[in-house]
Formats: structure tokens, C-alpha cells, sequence
């Protein structure tokens, strides 16, 4: 009995202390790490549309960038198309 | 030499303090709120862009974390990990791995949306780590939002109504059959068995019909369970209450503790024994927060038996009985181990 209660203890204080990496970009560097990924002058040229809803990525309406089978993808900002990405 | 000694001496000193504060904010998250609210209040009044982006981080990672560091016990073992948030400014395309998602955070000034934002994704990530290619979407989407109402309605509750117009309004005009579960996890929720069964169950169907052609069955079944739970909690106080079920996955059954007047811990024991011989695969133990003991006596001894296994103890917001906090566990009869 206290063995089991132990274990079920430790084991719980061990995944408290894992970490899951989350990534963000602030809104005023995203101009920056868009030309570090090389895509700002697709992003200018309006070639670009949205990996879910395909409606045309501009500067303003970036949700989310994400790597797609090797490829750099957009999202834009509508919560829906983030959460149909994470599908 | 004794200069360099004493430098070297204060910079451990202060790695030290740094490493035990650090180890502190993450066992208690709740701490993290006081760093919170110091960087908020500095980015109110330095308009510093560093000091903005150190505030919206603190404030999203705090609020994930607290919500995460109670969702721990709750949620299966290995579900969630708590956040850490990571900028990103300048990086190449080969250094991000393939389906990593970079997440854009509006200026300080839209913190709240910042906020939901942050909690809703993080959820609609982390939840189902290892069956999210097996469970439908709509299934999937609706868990990750009321998991995300419960954690902002606690938190930050002014935040409710946008979180209502602005993410669940748009998630059910692009999928109404999100309302078919949302309503329903709503209800059980009341009751610890959200979290506490439904979640758990949905997650061992969808890893054992993985390669089979439940597989193609998968949100039938899922309703199944659901309706099963709904109808169990409506007839908690009737006779007629169906406390088991057996599906073509998984076959669990209810067992709810409460103290005795006789305070004997045999009749549990006696009906988890039936729960062997009717060959049930799972027994749900759930219990109230002010017969945590005694619920804990049950659940060992129950554990004991050779026929079972502790799988986990896991708490719940809400007891059966819809008070706050609950305790229940999970074990699983050894014979059908799968």
C-alpha cells in the first residue's frame, strides 16, 4: 500500500517538472523572422494563401507559421484554421 | 585571487538562488503569478518592448501552467507538460522540424486575446498526445475547448464572453457537430466525469482500434460512451442505473465511494470481484474529497486483489456528488490486459 502510494507520488513529481516547448512570435519581430525564413517577398507579392482555408496571407493577417512536409506554411489568424491546423 | 574567489563565490551564490527559485515557481506555479504581475507592472509603465514581450510571456505561461499543474493529477498520466514559451526572432527555415508551429502574439495592448489565444492553442496541441490521428476532430476540438472554458472561467473569468464570440462561436459555425459533444462534456463535468472516465475511456478506444475496423466506427462508439455516462449521472439516485458497460473495445464499470455507516471496505471489495467475474477490462473508483481516506483504503485494497492493477490515482475538479474536488482511480483487471 505504501509502496503503490509512493510511486504514484514520485512518478507525479517527475511529469510536474517536464516541459513542453511552445513557440511565439512577438508581433514586432515578425517582420525579422520572416526574412530570416526567406518567404517576406512571397508574403509581399500576395502569393501566399492560408494552409487550411487558402483565403491570401498578408502581413497582418499571419496567425501562424508552421513547417508542412519540408515547407514553410501559413495559417491566418482565424482560430479555427490554427485549431483545424493542430488536427 | 581572493577578489576572484568572492566573485565567484557571489555568482554561485546567485545561480543557486536562481536554480531553487526556479525549481519552486515550477512545482507551485501559482507562485509564478507574483513574477506575473511584477513584469505586467512594469510594462504598463516603461512602454519597453522587451519588458512587454517578458509580460505577455509571463502572463500566458503562469496562467497555462497553474491550469496545467491541477490538470496533471486530473488528466492521464504523460498528457500535459507545463509550457514553456519560447520567442522566436530570427531563425532559418531548416532549423524549425517538420509540423512545428510558430504561434504570432499580438502587442501587450491585445494581451486578453493573447491570453486565449495562447491557452486555446496549447490545448488544441497537447491534448490526445498519442491517439490524435485516431479521434475525430470535431471530438478532439470540443474537449480542447472545454478544457480551455474551465481553465479561463477559473482564471480569468471576464474573459468568458470573448472567449464565447470570438473561438467557441467560430468553432461551431465551421463544425456544428461540435455542439453534439460540447453541450454533453459540459454536463458530466459537473460531475468529476469528464476528465475522470470519459477522456480516459476515448483514449484506450482509440489506442486499441488503432488497426482495426473499429476503427472506421470510432465516433459511434464515442457516443456510445458518452450517452452511457450521461444516463449513469441522471440515474446516480435510481435503482435501475446501469453501472457498467461493456463495448466492443473496452468494457469498464463505475465504482462510487462513499463512507459507510458500517465503515467496512468488504461490500467494495466484493463488487470489484463481481467486476472480475462479469470480465470487465477497467473499474473507475471515484470518490469525495472529505472521505479521501477512506476512498484511498478502498482503492489499496482493491489493489491489492491479484485480479487487478493500479493503473493510476488521479483527483477531480468535481465530485460525483458535483462538489468541489474529488479523488477516483483506475485499475484494470490483469486476465484482459491488453
Amino acid at each position: 500500500m505504501i509502496y503503490n502510494y509512493l510511486k504514484n507520488l514520485i512518478s507525479r513529481f517527475f511529469i510536474k517538472l517536464r516541459k513542453k516547448r511552445v513557440n511565439f512570435v512577438y508581433d514586432s519581430d515578425l517582420d525579422s523572422l520572416l526574412k530570416s525564413l526567406e518567404v517576406k517577398d512571397r508574403i509581399d507579392s500576395g502569393s501566399v494563401k492560408c494552409f487550411v482555408c487558402k483565403e491570401t496571407i498578408t502581413f497582418k493577417n499571419i496567425g501562424a507559421i508552421a513547417k508542412v512536409k519540408g515547407n514553410i506554411e501559413f495559417i491566418c489568424e482565424k482560430p479555427v484554421c490554427i485549431s483545424n491546423f493542430n488536427k | 585571487m581572493d577578489l576572484l574567489k568572492s566573485i565567484l563565490a557571489v555568482i554561485g551564490g546567485i545561480v543557486l538562488i536562481m536554480t531553487f527559485l526556479d525549481l519552486v515557481f515550477n512545482l507551485t506555479p501559482k507562485l509564478s503569478n507574483i513574477k506575473s504581475n511584477i513584469w505586467d507592472f512594469f510594462a504598463k509603465r516603461v512602454k519597453h518592448k522587451k519588458l512587454e514581450k517578458q509580460a505577455v510571456k509571463s502572463n500566458i505561461e503562469t496562467i497555462v501552467n497553474v491550469t496545467v499543474n491541477s490538470l496533471t493529477d486530473e488528466l492521464p498520466k504523460n498528457w500535459i507538460n507545463r509550457a514553456s514559451i519560447q520567442w522566436v526572432r530570427d531563425k532559418s527555415a531548416s532549423s524549425i522540424q517538420n509540423n512545428e508551429i510558430i504561434l504570432r502574439i499580438k502587442p501587450y495592448e491585445s494581451q486578453d486575446y493573447n491570453l486565449i489565444n495562447g491557452i486555446y492553442f496549447y490545448f488544441t496541441q497537447a491534448l490526445f498526445p498519442t491517439t490524435k490521428e485516431v479521434i475525430p476532430s470535431n471530438i478532439r476540438k470540443s474537449v480542447a475547448l472545454q478544457i480551455s472554458k474551465r481553465t479561463i472561467s477559473r482564471n480569468k473569468p471576464y474573459l468568458i464572453p470573448k472567449f464565447e464570440e470570438e473561438f467557441l462561436e467560430k468553432e461551431i459555425q465551421d463544425d456544428t457537430t461540435i455542439l453534439n459533444y460540447f453541450d454533453k462534456y459540459n454536463k458530466i463535468d459537473a460531475q468529476g466525469f469528464f476528465t475522470g472516465i470519459f477522456i480516459r475511456e476515448v483514449s484506450a478506444v482509440a489506442e486499441l482500434s488503432r488497426y482495426t475496423e473499429l476503427r472506421n466506427k470510432i465516433e459511434e462508439e464515442i457516443t456510445c460512451i458518452l450517452d452511457h455516462i450521461i444516463n449513469f449521472q441522471n440515474r446516480l439516485q435510481k435503482a435501475d442505473i446501469c453501472w457498467n458497460r461493456t463495448g466492443p473495445a473496452t468494457s469498464y464499470a463505475f465504482m462510487l465511494v462513499a463512507r459507510p455507516t458500517h465503515k467496512s471496505i468488504l461490500p467494495y471489495l466484493k463488487r470489484a470481484k463481481e467486476n472480475i467475474d462479469n470480465n470487465i477490462d477497467h473499474l473507475y473508483i471515484l470518490g469525495c474529497n472529505q472521505e479521501m481516506k477512506f476512498v484511498k483504503d478502498v482503492i489499496y485494497s482493491i489493489s491489492r486483489m491479484p485480479e487487478y492493477d493500479l493503473v493510476e490515482i488521479f483527483t477531480l475538479h468535481k465530485d460525483y456528488r458535483g462538489e468541489n474536488d474529488g479523488i477516483g482511480a483506475l485499475l484494470i483487471n490483469t486476465k484482459n490486459k491488453k
